[in-house]
């Protein structure tokens, strides 16, 4: 990468550890560290909800799917605007009055000591782990790119995150967010203005193209429990993950804590309502538009170059043969494209038949070259994740691809910072301090809080760095963590049951894990987000069932 | 149901509407 890249990526990481740094002047209590005096402004903590929620993998591996799959993806968040508005009315207002620290303190005052306990545990293990994922995402892009070792990929992004989160606490997390957000806003659109001005054809030729080739094809109405991303899916699936996500989830419950009133908290969800889907667009359509420009300019067999290197060496003669059969491919798909911008709308039918004939033909030859990428030993059979690094990389103009770099790690850090604060949170507040000292003045919990963070920082950068040999049991989490998504939204959605009781939603909680576990190993083909409905209404259920406290006992 | 949570309920239900209704229209035209 050029130097004035690499100098706008630095600049960036300099400037965001000391703005995040210099924030530490507002955290001298526990309550300025962790919830920022709950004094933030509803359009900070909004865009800083929206920041954590968009991540390196969006922009790299999002983007990278829009490329290959187009922009079906995006049914995954149809749910996400009605979730805002039921938490809203919800949990919101529930949690912000109760003027906890931490979602899963709230449960003890409603329930009991276990099941603040069980909660707030599983989340520990859950975003420990995937707060390490989110890191090694980029890291392990970025080290195959510029050819850096692991470590010092994780480290260029897990460091200042680190650093600046334990100094400065939620508040540099949420400032830093601000800037991020925007950073990460204008790399997209500047990334879209390049692509339509690089696209040889107009942008009403390029959507043809795309639209042909299969990429615009956004709704599946097909009501099948089996498909992952449907219209029915996102919103019913969707609904009960986003609540359970904005709601119940501490590293998003931490944020909204923030806000000065439950107006103000509910207002700063309401940006999320107006706006995820629109990105979430956009960022798919970069994808789509990237696939459109590399119909035109001749991609690499494999984006990422160390695949590539290693089939090479391993059987040249094999390599060669690929790369024949993929020039050919790619020559048809081209002609193809040209064809069909040049025929009037009304008569392209066969054009459109040829184009989608060519690029299946390259789809192929592609499954075959990363059939021969996993013989020849590579650890990924897919190289998803390298379409938009190698096209900003190589194709975009000096100083660009440096800000969209520098976007990627903005878009990791705000995640990262975020998911750390909230384990520090939840670390202090609902083990330490509930189970190891309950007494000690501030600044012994402020030092104990930032050592916390600096714990899970080093945790998350240890995970990073033997994430590709974790592998496995990192998916073993991540399958377990959506075992009990939907049942701990389960749980809060019990306790806004009047009189429900402490072991209703205790041994519910554990239903619900265990119905959606059966249903899971039972019927694996179920779409994971329909997980979320099956795990929140078996809590609700089984809570009802054990009964409610009387009347005259509970008042 | 009280009315601001109805208001904002339907201002963000009318929000998503019109997104849905962009992008039905972008594979109507294009993806056929």
């Amino acid at each position: 990468m050029h130097w004035i890249n690499w100098a706008i990526v630095l600049g960036y990481l300099a400037y965001i550890s000391i703005d995040g740094i210099r924030r530490a002047k507002g955290t001298k209590k526990l309550e300025g560290y962790f919830l920022g005096n709950r004094s933030l402004p509803w359009w900070v903590v909004g865009l800083s909800v929206m920041a954590t929620q968009l991540s390196a993998i969006t922009m790299i591996g999002t983007t990278g799917q829009g490329a290959n799959d187009g922009m079906r993806f995006v049914q995954f968040y149809f749910g996400l605007p009605v979730a805002m508005v039921i938490l809203g009315v919800t949990l919101v207002p529930f949690l912000h009055r109760a003027k906890v620290y931490t979602a899963y303190e709230f449960l003890e005052r409603r329930f009991d000591a276990r099941t603040r306990s069980l909660t707030s545990l599983l989340f520990l293990l859950s975003r420990g782990l995937s707060c390490g994922t989110i890191i090694a995402a980029p890291a392990v892009v970025f080290s195959s790119i510029f050819g850096l070792s692991m470590p010092y990929a994780v480290a260029l992004i897990g460091v200042p995150t680190v650093l600046y989160t334990m100094i400065g606490g939620i508040q540099a997390v949420a400032w830093t967010d601000v800037k991020q957000m925007l950073l990460i806003i204008i790399a997209i659109v500047a990334i879209i203005v390049v692509l339509l001005v690089r696209i040889p054809v107009d942008p009403d030729s390029a959507l043809r193209i795309a639209g042909a080739a299969g990429r615009l094809q956004v709704f599946d109405f097909d009501f099948t429990l089996t498909k992952q991303y449907t219209f029915w899916s996102g919103i019913i699936g969707g609904t009960f993950l986003m609540m359970s996500y904005f709601g119940t989830d501490q590293s998003q419950v931490q944020r909204y804590l923030t806000a000065k009133t439950v107006d103000e908290a509910r207002s700063s969800h309401l940006i999320s309502a107006y706006w995820k889907i629109p990105l979430q667009a956009l960022v798919l359509l970069i994808g789509v538009l990237v696939f459109v420009f590399y119909v035109f300019t001749p991609p690499p067999l494999y984006y990422n170059p160390a695949q590539g290197e290693r089939v090479r060496a391993a059987d040249p003669a094999a390599y060669a043969a690929v790369s024949e059969r993929y020039d050919v491919a790619l020559a048809r798909r081209t002609d193809a494209a040209r064809a069909l911008a040049h025929t009037s709308r009304d008569a392209d039918a066969a054009a459109r038949e040829a184009l989608r004939e060519g690029d299946r033909e390259v789809a192929a030859v592609r499954a075959d070259a990363m059939k021969a990428a996993t013989v020849a030993g590579a650890k990924a059979a897919t190289d998803v994740n390298y379409i938009i690094p190698h096209f900003v990389l190589t194709q975009l103009p000096l100083g660009l691809a440096g800000l969209f770099i520098a976007a990627v790690f903005a878009a990791a850090m705000s995640s990262v910072a975020g998911e750390l604060a909230s384990l520090s949170s939840t670390t202090v507040i609902d083990f330490y301090r509930r189970w190891v000292r309950k007494e000690a003045d501030d600044a012994h919990f402020l030092m104990v809080s930032r050592a916390a963070t600096g714990a899970w920082g080093v945790f998350a950068c240890v995970v990073a760095t033997f994430a590709a040999d974790l592998g496995s049991l990192i998916e073993v989490v991540n399958r377990f963590g959506s075992f009990f998504y939907g049942s701990i939204l389960g749980v809060f959605l019990l306790a806004m049951i009047p009189r429900t009781r402490g072991s209703g939603a205790f041994y519910g909680l554990i239903a619900g894990m265990t119905v959606v576990g059966a249903v899971n190993y039972g019927a694996p083909s179920v779409a994971f987000l329909w997980h979320n409905v099956v795990g929140a209404v078996t809590v609700v259920t089984v809570g009802v069932l054990f009964g409610r406290t009387p009347r005259e006992v509970a008042a | 149901m009280s009315t601001p949570f109805r208001r904002v309920l339907l201002r963000v239900l009318a929000a998503e509407l019109l997104v849905l209704g962009l992008l039905l229209a972008l594979e109507y035209r294009y993806a056929g």
